[in-house]
């Protein structure tokens, strides 16, 4: 097996995020869907911190607020309390359109599916948050960028002539294109079968290796998750446990005690 | 940058946007069509032909003006008002003026033809001529074109009888002439006044200028000499130029007019509905393509740009279905017009102006509305949070913004007030509210379109659930897919209430008519008039025949009125004879009053209809404020009010009131009843007074005469069901892009199992749901707005044929089928075809 880059020390719980190294820190954060009787607490005073260079995985039961964690992470969503920060950025308080030049210029995504724009070539849809900026991209960086992830003779095909991994590597190379401080990934091998899967997480690790990339990647699968350097576990929105280059087993085993006990016990196992 | 988007999305994938270019091709046709009609009516002008040679025309000007400055109205009248014959002398008199040539024109017949006829002094008005031709008509003589003499079978010398407004005269023939574009026959100028009907009265004054006036300083100098003459009502009008054809043309000003008031106004009502059906067909392809907008929103699109993005789509979209639509836009327009000539809207010979002003303006006007409709369907999708957004489509609420309910919610209260105006106005301005009555409900209906739908979903459940699996799964697909649903229904609802509520309306005005008139003509024989009309001595003579006890002509005309700032017309018939004899001919059904006090002399008398006596708060034995058909001021007494309006007139005059103030007073029928049994002899004598070209029609069966209704109806028909149809169109594009954008959700159902036939059976219970709803709410706003109006219209309650009903339901069922069928047999082939997969 091999090993990976650390970057941080050995941490086992989120410790508030030093703002100096964090590139993406979250603190105190809470998000709560509807009011009165029916509200759904999607996440519960989370406080993390992702440091430049690190690969990061998210995982939790289904329903245990990861697409939530992401999106508020990401400056997709507005949590309802606490604040979050991208590259030293508060996102609190910034409009809507500033939200949006944040994500198109200092944030890369990746989605479990329907990535890409249908209609635009892979190389148009690489070169899309370039061209959302204003900026000049030419054939050059979109044949830069899908040859980082080997697909430079594919960039003339629209998505439906891709496989589902050829997709999810165009959606890297899309994610990477504009250099960004941060990749999020949901779920991006969720729909993708073993092999293929493989590929596409090497390719994550690649660029956080070679790169010095720093990935974010929400997954339910325990093999994806051990390539990440480390694992933070989510449970009914609340942090629960915090990795660092956990094995396969160790995060199966912390996967199934989350999911099979019941919440309470599972989270008091954690804590102990 | 925004531009690229948009057109790849177009080339790549030219199906998702196939609704909205059918929505803007139709939508251009109608655009097209009404920016036609109305560049027509603008630019209508007429080339003088028999004033060609005139310098300068005076004449009465053919429009009512009533107010000052901005509040000023005008009423174009539906001809022109004469001028009196003594101004010639004035006019003579004015330096510059070489000739003066009074110009008279008639119909009259002879035998079974219809004449056009003129004064001889006309002759002075050929090409070439100076003066008046040689050995003209002396009085009780006429000269006939040879083509009229050989059809009559005369000649010179020989006597003829003719029929004319003034009466019938025994004339002598002089001679025979032939001049290109003159009338059939001339009079002799001490004649022509009366044998039009208007005795010391002439059509227009054509003036000749001397050599070195030119045509411009002759007008000044008439101008100049006319002030402050005393002329017709409506004032003197003096001319030049192509104005002159609009003098000589008789039914000019009207035909204009109309051709405004068609492109103008009911181009304003359809650009409302096509303007509607673009803005939600708009939105439903903009939310059905949700999951790509909130990916671009993800990735970095400011919300402006995706609303640009969209807005060039459509705009791009309009761009190639607009011009698309011009040239049926141009048949449709054509035909109208044809059809509209045949019917005697229009003049005869009118062309439809196809200059390509009307045409760019259609073009602009539809992508201008495609833009506003994208930006309006783009600004939920690009307000909404990418992450909500991203959830949000794969599961469309029905919440609505706070805009729409408060926009919705006011449109529904809005509509209350409208339906209440529109009850208390009489008559056509009444019918015209209704249209906006319609119009505001369904705009309220759209905007609140998902809450309804949830409405809907939630009546029809307990239903739907009795059909098994595939009725559990409808009542499922439209609680948790308001939106879809609602979009559904919209469309559908306004074709059922445009269908309904036009229908109905005019089905439950023509019955009202038809039975009124039933009711009100208790005479025995009806003589109907030709085209050239019966002289109003007529029923003199015709009285004074043995057996008959009364006989009561009809003068047709109208009276105008001031209501909500406008001139109102309103029908008016004046009635020859003694008062006291009208009640064996003609029961109107008075209500208070008497019809026996409707004489002439003084400050007249009128008889109202009670809904228009209602309308001008008129009560018996006080004066009523009428404008007569040359735009006259008339202040006649109520002598009583009655029921039976729209089967006669609105208002009620003694022909002797009403004769002065018009154009052309002739009757268009005569009211006869005989003392005992009718015999055919009666017929016969009678006959042979009013003459060949007059239709004599006796008793039948049920001793009343059998007299048709010619309804004036066909074009409110017209364009009742061309809404009607435009709506269809959309809601069947609307079925359909709804269904084609099921694909996933059918091949899901595919693979849990779920049999072709179950999957066509969801199809049909949804299909059937939402025609049910259209139905349901079709019905309720055209009842609603069809209630107060028809009760403004007729007095009594609406009266729905039960064919047409049966028609507009039996239409909208196979409709809301066929268009959720076809496109889901052509789904469930391509699931099974293994379209079924992660990629989109
Ligand atoms: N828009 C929403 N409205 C209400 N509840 C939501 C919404 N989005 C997510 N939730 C709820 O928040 C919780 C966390 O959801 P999510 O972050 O999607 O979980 P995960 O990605 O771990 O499966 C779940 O209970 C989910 O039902
Ligand atoms: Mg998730």
């Amino acid at each position: 097996m091999r090993t990976w880059r650390r970057t941080r020390g050995d941490a086992t719980t989120g410790d508030g995020g030093s703002a100096t190294s964090d590139v993406v820190s979250l603190t105190g954060v809470s998000r709560t869907y509807g009011s009165g009787d029916s509200t759904v607490h999607a996440l519960r005073e989370v406080t993390v911190g992702m440091p430049r260079g690190s690969f990061t995985a998210v995982m939790g039961p289904s329903g245990s607020g990861k697409s939530t964690f992401l999106q508020a992470a990401a400056g997709l969503d507005r949590p309802t309390s606490g604040s979050v920060r991208i590259g030293g950025t508060e996102l609190t308080g910034l409009s809507e359109d500033e939200l949006t030049r944040l994500r198109r210029e200092r944030i890369g995504f990746v989605f479990q599916s329907f990535n890409l724009l249908p209609s635009l070539t892979a190389a148009e849809n690489v070169l899309l948050p370039l061209r959302l900026a204003g900026r000049p991209a030419g054939r050059r960086d979109a044949q830069a960028a899908l040859d980082r992830v080997g697909l430079g003779a594919h960039g003339h095909r629209r998505p439906a002539e891709l496989s589902g991994g050829q997709q999810q590597r165009v959606a890297i190379a899309r994610a990477l294109v504009s250099r960004p401080d941060v990749v999020f990934g949901d779920e991006p091998t969720g729909a993708l079968d073993s092999g293929t899967a493989a590929d596409v997480l090497g390719l994550l690790r690649g660029i956080v290796d070679a790169e010095g990339a720093t990935v974010v990647m929400v997954t339910h699968d325990p093999l994806a998750a051990s390539v990440a350097d480390r694992v933070v576990f989510l449970a009914d929105g609340a942090l629960v446990a915090d990795l660092a280059h956990p094995s396969v087993h160790e995060i199966a085993d912390r996967m199934v005690a989350l999911t099979g006990g019941t919440g309470a016990l599972a989270v008091a196992g954690v804590q102990r | 940058m925004s531009n690229g988007l948009a057109r790849a999305s177009i080339r790549f994938r030219p199906t998702a946007f196939a609704g909205a270019f059918v929505a803007l091709l139709f939508a251009s046709v109608v655009v097209a069509a009404s920016a036609l009609f109305l560049q027509s009516g603008v630019t209508l002008s007429a080339q003088p032909v028999r004033y060609a040679d005139a310098a300068v025309v005076v004449a009465a000007d053919d429009q009512v003006r009533r107010g000052e400055g901005d509040w000023e109205t005008t009423l174009p009248l539906a001809q022109r008002p004469l001028v009196d014959a003594a101004l010639a002398d004035r006019l003579a008199d004015v330096p510059g003026v070489a000739a003066v040539v009074p110009d008279v024109s008639a119909t009259v017949t002879a035998g079974t033809a219809t004449w056009s006829a003129a004064g001889w002094s006309r002759t002075a008005l050929e090409p070439g001529a100076t003066t008046v031709a040689d050995a003209g008509p002396r009085t009780g003589q006429v000269v006939l074109a040879p083509a009229a003499a050989a059809a009559a079978v005369v000649g010179v010398g020989d006597r003829l009888e003719l029929r004319t407004p003034g009466g019938t005269r025994s004339v002598t023939v002089a001679a025979l002439r032939d001049a290109a574009g003159g009338p059939d026959v001339w009079v002799a100028d001490a004649d022509a006044a009366a044998v039009a009907g208007h005795p010391g009265r002439v059509d227009a004054f054509a003036l000749r200028a001397t050599e070195g006036t030119s045509a411009a300083q002759l007008r000044g100098a008439v101008r100049q000499a006319l002030a402050g003459v005393p002329g017709p009502p409506t004032g003197l009008v003096v001319v030049t130029g192509d104005e002159r054809g609009e003098v000589e043309t008789a039914g000019f000003g009207a035909s204009k007019e109309t051709l405004t008031a068609i492109g103008g106004s009911l181009g304003g009502v359809l650009l409302t509905v096509a303007l509607f059906v673009v803005v939600s067909t708009t939105s439903l392809a903009v939310e059905q393509r949700s999951r790509e907008l909130a990916l671009l929103r993800a990735i970095g699109a400011t919300p402006r740009q995706l609303r640009r993005t969209v807005a060039t789509e459509a705009a791009l979209v309009a761009f190639l279905a607009a011009p698309l639509g011009l040239v049926p836009g141009l048949f449709l327009a054509r035909w109208l017009l044809g059809e509209m000539t045949a019917r005697g809207y229009l003049l005869p010979g009118l062309e439809l102006s196809t200059g390509p002003v009307a045409l760019l303006v259609t073009v602009l006007v539809v992508a201008g509305a495609a833009v506003a409709a994208g930006l309006l369907a783009a600004r939920r999708p690009a307000r909404i949070r990418p992450a909500e957004a991203l959830r949000e489509a794969s599961l469309a609420g029905s919440r609505l913004g706070p805009a729409r309910w408060v926009l919705g919610l006011t449109a529904l209260a809005g509509s209350v007030p409208l339906a209440i105006v529109s009850a208390t106005v009489p008559g056509e301005l009444g019918m015209g509210l209704a249209a906006t009555v319609v119009l505001t409900l369904l705009l309220a209906i759209g905007l609140l379109g998902p809450v309804v739908a949830g409405a809907v979903s939630r009546l029809a459940r307990p239903v739907l659930d009795r059909f098994g699996a595939p009725g559990r799964l409808a009542a499922a697909n439209g609680r948790t897919n308001a939106r879809r649903l609602g979009s559904a229904i919209t469309p559908l609802v306004m074709a059922v209430a445009f269908a309904g509520t036009m229908f109905l309306l005019q089905g439950s005005v023509d019955r009202a008519t038809a039975d009124q008139r039933e009711a009100a003509v208790v005479a025995d024989t009806v003589v109907s008039a030709g085209p050239a009309g019966l002289p109003v001595d007529l029923p003199a003579q015709v009285a004074a025949l043995p057996g008959v006890g009364a006989a009561v002509g009809v003068l047709p005309a109208s009276v105008a009125t001031p209501a909500l700032g406008e001139l109102m017309p309103h029908t008016a018939s004046g009635l020859t004879g003694d008062p006291a004899l009208l009640s064996r001919a003609l029961d109107v059904g008075v209500r208070d009053g008497d019809l026996a006090a409707l004489r002439p002399g003084g400050d007249g008398t009128v008889a109202l209809d009670v809904l228009l006596a209602d309308a001008l708060d008129a009560r018996v034995g006080e004066p009523v404020e009428l404008i007569t058909p040359d735009g006259a001021t008339i202040r006649p007494t109520v002598v009583a009010r009655y029921d039976r309006g729209l089967g006669v007139a609105a208002a009620l005059l003694p022909a002797e009131t009403l004769r002065p103030h018009l154009t052309t007073p002739v009757l268009s029928e005569l009211l006869v009843r005989h003392d005992g049994p009718v015999q055919p002899a009666d017929l016969a004598a009678l006959g042979t007074v009013t003459g060949p070209a007059a239709q004599v029609a006796g008793p039948g069966p049920d001793g009343a005469p059998a007299s048709a209704l010619t309804s004036d109806s066909w074009l409110d028909v017209v364009f009742a069901a061309g809404l009607a149809g435009f709506a269809a169109i959309a809601a069947a594009n609307t079925l359909v892009m709804i269904t084609l954008a099921r694909r996933r959700e059918v091949g899901l159902l595919g693979m849990v199992g779920a049999t072709r036939r179950q999957v066509l059976r969801t199809a049909r219970l949804e299909a059937l749901v939402v025609a049910g709803a259209a139905i349901g709410l079709g019905s309720l706003i055209a009842w609603g707005t069809l209630l107060p109006s028809v009760h403004g219209a007729t007095g009594a309650g609406p009266y729905v044929p039960p064919a047409l009903a049966a028609g507009v339901l039996g239409g909208v069922v196979v409709l809301a089928l066929v268009c959720t069928g076809v496109p889901t047999r052509v789904v469930l082939h391509g699931a099974r075809a293994g379209a079924v997969g992660t990629r989109e």
